[in-house]
């Protein structure tokens, strides 16, 4: 069973754009929601193959995944994969950077990389008639890296000015304090490059850290608009890095408090607990929970507190701006559960108790059976419109095929969703709402609680 | 033996005369590589800048010994002299993927 359609988080994958973008501004609408001729195949040098052939659009999206990401990350090798993820235009094996810029600008597609903390994907979108010149500079890119010592220097910089681009934005950097404080490894690694490493990713290691890790089972391409025969046919000659096999390490939840004082006039929060893996029966549950708690205003510019539990709650609290969303992040085998809150800073102690009060009331006084209904709708108009893009449904098929081995499609989704009842989402807020919890927070803290003040 | 880059026999006369030429010249006396010694053109100056930091130290060391004796008009022991066999032709490597790099360019900008 899985809820990645609705994992609704503060964390932003950071994406490396290598050549002009394709000028596909109209949206393919495809009817791969509805997955029929989904075909999932095995390669010769076993890596899985999804192909899901459209007819309805002139574009081909490919994608290649690797469960390669930061959290497999040594402590040796922090920021590794940020490393992989900016070297993608580098020269390679097979061709020089000048050359794979070259073919994809020819042809006007549109590769990147771009990774969350268990899987790199690098994206391919570009016309169906080019596939034969795009899909062999994908290849090329993913799985023959050379890692010339003179290029990875260049990149360092990149990785310098891509860290200090999030060291200006609060929001993102309180998500990789939440996750480091919940999860210290593996989950708890960060997307982005720590300031002790720039300069230090050396051909060696990065080379080192794909072939250990870039095997065989830990990767799948998956083809949209494109059929199935004439993608394997294309990946006839590709050859896998890494060979062996490597388990994950379970993710442990921990559980703390961090704190980062900057001062300004704003304060960031987020408070979770241990929320639930992809995999775990109760994950759908979970996502209606969710959208009953409330996930931000659904009118543009509107305050909210008419379609959100805890919008409505912070605003009895305060009467200053104010916005908070309810955050449900999913991985394979974990989860956080929990909110963030952004307010002005002296009016943050408030916003905090008015939502965990929320929380709390769910977990002793149930919730409404309309909340229940409006919650199951908003999850599957969320998760229809999400796959309205064909990047977002490739993306999603990816995640799929290598946490789960298969791929559900949008009507078994539909069919959990409405099969979950009330009961359900008050025993699951019961189960997530009352574990552990971590807090991060970070702008000016001064009437900000902590972790003990609050529960 | 770095002399021949490609794996084809050399003729006997061939290796005598090359040997000659070499113990000859000026640069195995004062230390250096044939390779520290090629003028500095563009992709000479490219391949320079690619090597790894050892080899480039190496150079470097080389070629301020050179400058040293050269000042003083003197040479190093007999002894001391580069041989043909030890001397490696480092930047060679680096110099092909220079070119190879400049002929697909080239290549691309002529459409």
């Amino acid at each position: 069973m899985s809820a990645k359609f609705t994992s609704r988080s503060v964390l932003q994958a950071f994406k490396r754009h290598v050549s002009a973008r394709a000028n596909t501004a109209r949206q393919e609408s495809t009817d791969a929601a509805g997955l029929q001729g989904l075909q999932v195949s095995k390669l010769p040098n076993g890596v899985t193959v999804a192909s899901l052939d459209s007819t309805t659009s002139p574009v081909a999206r490919v994608v290649l995944v690797a469960n390669v990401g930061p959290r497999f990350e040594e402590s040796d090798q922090l920021g590794i994969t940020h490393c992989l993820r900016v070297s993608v235009d580098q020269a390679n094996k097979s061709k020089t950077a000048f050359e794979l810029t070259r073919h994809l600008t020819q042809i006007g597609a549109n590769l990147s990389c771009t990774a969350t903390r268990e899987n790199l994907m690098y994206s391919l979108d570009c016309l169906k008639d080019n596939l034969d010149i795009g899909v062999s500079c994908l290849v090329s890119a993913a799985t023959q890296q050379a890692f010339k010592p003179w290029e990875i220097q260049d990149c360092q910089q990149r990785i310098v000015f891509e860290a200090a681009v999030v060291e200006q934005q609060p929001e993102a950097r309180l998500t990789e304090m939440l996750h480091q404080v919940a999860y210290r490894d593996t989950l708890g690694r960060s997307l982005y490059a720590p300031s002790h490493m720039f300069g230090k990713y050396s051909s060696e290691m990065l080379m080192e850290y794909v072939n250990k890790n870039f095997t065989a089972e830990r990767m799948a391409v998956i083809g949209l608009g494109i059929g199935h025969k004439q993608l394997t046919r294309y990946l006839k000659t590709m050859s896998v890095p890494g060979s062996g096999s490597n388990t994950a390490k379970a993710a442990k939840y921990s559980g703390g408090e961090v704190r980062h004082e900057i001062g300004g006039d704003t304060a960031y929060a987020a408070i979770v607990t241990e929320g639930l893996g992809s995999q775990n029966k109760d994950a759908v549950a979970l996502s209606v929970l969710q959208c009953v708690m409330g996930c931000g205003p659904t009118i543009k510019w509107s305050n909210g507190s008419a379609a959100s539990k805890i919008i409505q709650a912070a605003g009895q609290a305060t009467d200053q701006p104010f916005a908070t969303s309810c955050i449900n992040t999913t991985y394979s085998d974990s989860g956080l559960f929990g909110f963030y809150a952004v307010a002005q800073a002296s009016q943050m102690g408030q916003v905090l108790k008015a939502v965990l009060s929320e929380f709390g009331s769910v977990t002793k006084n149930g919730v409404a059976d309309q909340d229940v209904q409006k919650a199951k709708m908003q999850v599957k108009a969320c998760a229809a419109m999400m796959s309205e893009n064909g990047s977002n449904v490739i993306q999603n098929i990816a995640q799929q095929l290598l946490s789960e081995g298969t791929v559900q499609s949008q009507e078994e989704f539909f069919r959990l969703v409405d099969s979950v009842s009330k009961q359900d989402v008050v025993n699951v807020a019961k189960k997530v709402i009352n574990g552990k919890p971590s807090m991060a927070a970070i702008g000016n803290l001064s009437t900000t609680p902590h972790l003990d003040e609050l529960m | 033996m770095a002399v021949a880059a490609k794996n084809v026999a050399v003729p006997v006369w061939r290796m005598t005369l090359a040997k000659w030429a070499y113990n000859k010249s000026y640069f195995p006396s004062l230390g250096m590589m044939r390779d520290d010694c090629l003028y500095e053109t563009d992709v000479v100056k490219e391949a320079i800048k690619r090597l790894p930091n050892n080899v480039y130290d190496a150079r470097q060391f080389r070629m301020s010994r050179a400058i040293y004796l050269s000042c003083n008009k003197d040479t190093l022991p007999k002894d001391e002299w580069t041989k043909i066999e030890e001397d490696e032709l480092y930047l060679q490597p680096y110099i092909a993927e220079v070119e190879r790099e400049r002929d697909i360019k080239r290549e691309w900008n002529k459409q």
